[in-house]
C-alpha cells in the first residue's frame, strides 16, 4: 500500500490550518501528524487511488490557504 | 529590492524553487502572493536553517514547458513586488485611512464627532433674547418701573 509524506514548517503553517486540513482530507486518506521542533510531519496512508498522484500536494495547498485566511 | 533568487528549475518535473529574504519580503507579502497564484499552481513553503531564507517551491498544475515555468516564478516575482508595494502604501495611509472610516461609521450613525461640537453655542447660560427670564420676573413693577426710568433717560 502507498504512503507518502509531507513536511510543513511549524512557523508557515498553523496548526490549525493543519487540523482543518486533515478533516477535510479524511475521506481520501488516513493521515497521521506529528511534529517535531520546526515541522508537522504528515503520513499519508490508504490514500485513494484515483488521488493519490496529488494528495500531498493538495494537501498543502489546502493548508497554506487556511493559514493565509486566518491571518486575515 | 532584489529579486527572489531560483534555487533550481526542472522543466522535467515543472517545478521551481526560489528563496526569499525574510527582510526584504515579510511573510504577510509571501503569503499575498503565494495566495495569488494558489489556485494555478502548487506552492510548498519551507524555511532554510542554515539562512533563514523562505523557501517557495512552485508547482504548475497544468504542466507545460520551461517557459511556462518560468513565466510562473515570473508572475510570483510581480506579485511580490505588488504585495509589498500595498502593505507600505497601507502602513504611510493608516492615519488617514482610519480617519476616513471613523467618520464615515459616525456619519452613518448620526453621531457628533469631537470637531463637530462647538462649545459656545453649547452654553445653557446663554440667553440673549431672555427666553428664560420667567414672565413675572420680566413684567414684575420693578422691572417695568426701571424700563420706564431707562426709556425717560434715554429720551432726556
Amino acid at each position: 500500500m502507498s504512503t507518502a509524506q509531507l513536511q510543513l514548517h511549524r512557523k508557515l503553517y498553523t496548526a490549525t490550518s493543519v487540523r482543518v486540513a486533515k478533516k477535510a482530507f479524511a475521506e481520501l486518506a488516513t493521515i497521521e501528524v506529528s511534529r517535531d521542533v520546526n515541522h508537522f510531519t504528515l503520513t499519508f496512508r490508504e490514500m485513494a487511488p484515483d488521488v493519490a498522484d496529488v494528495l500531498t500536494r493538495e494537501f498543502a495547498n489546502y493548508a497554506l490557504a487556511e493559514t493565509i485566511e486566518s491571518r486575515r | 529590492m532584489s529579486d527572489p533568487s531560483i534555487l533550481h528549475l526542472d522543466p522535467q518535473t515543472g517545478i521551481a524553487e526560489v528563496a526569499l529574504e525574510r527582510n526584504l519580503y515579510p511573510l504577510d507579502v509571501i503569503y499575498g502572493a503565494a495566495y495569488v497564484l494558489i489556485d494555478r499552481a502548487y506552492l510548498l513553503l519551507d524555511r532554510r536553517a542554515s539562512d533563514g531564507r523562505v523557501t517557495v517551491r512552485i508547482e504548475s498544475r497544468d504542466g507545460g514547458d520551461e517557459a511556462a515555468l518560468r513565466a510562473l516564478v515570473g508572475e510570483f516575482s510581480n506579485e511580490l513586488l505588488n504585495q509589498a508595494l500595498r502593505r507600505k502604501i497601507t502602513r504611510q495611509n493608516k492615519v488617514e485611512l482610519e480617519a476616513i472610516v471613523t467618520q464615515a461609521l459616525a456619519g452613518a450613525t448620526g453621531a457628533l464627532l469631537p470637531g463637530d461640537m462647538d462649545d459656545d453655542d453649547l452654553d445653557f447660560l446663554d440667553d440673549p433674547l431672555g427666553i428664560a427670564v420667567p414672565w413675572e420676573e420680566k413684567f414684575s413693577k420693578e422691572a417695568r418701573a426701571a424700563e420706564k426710568a431707562k426709556d425717560s433717560e434715554d429720551a432726556s
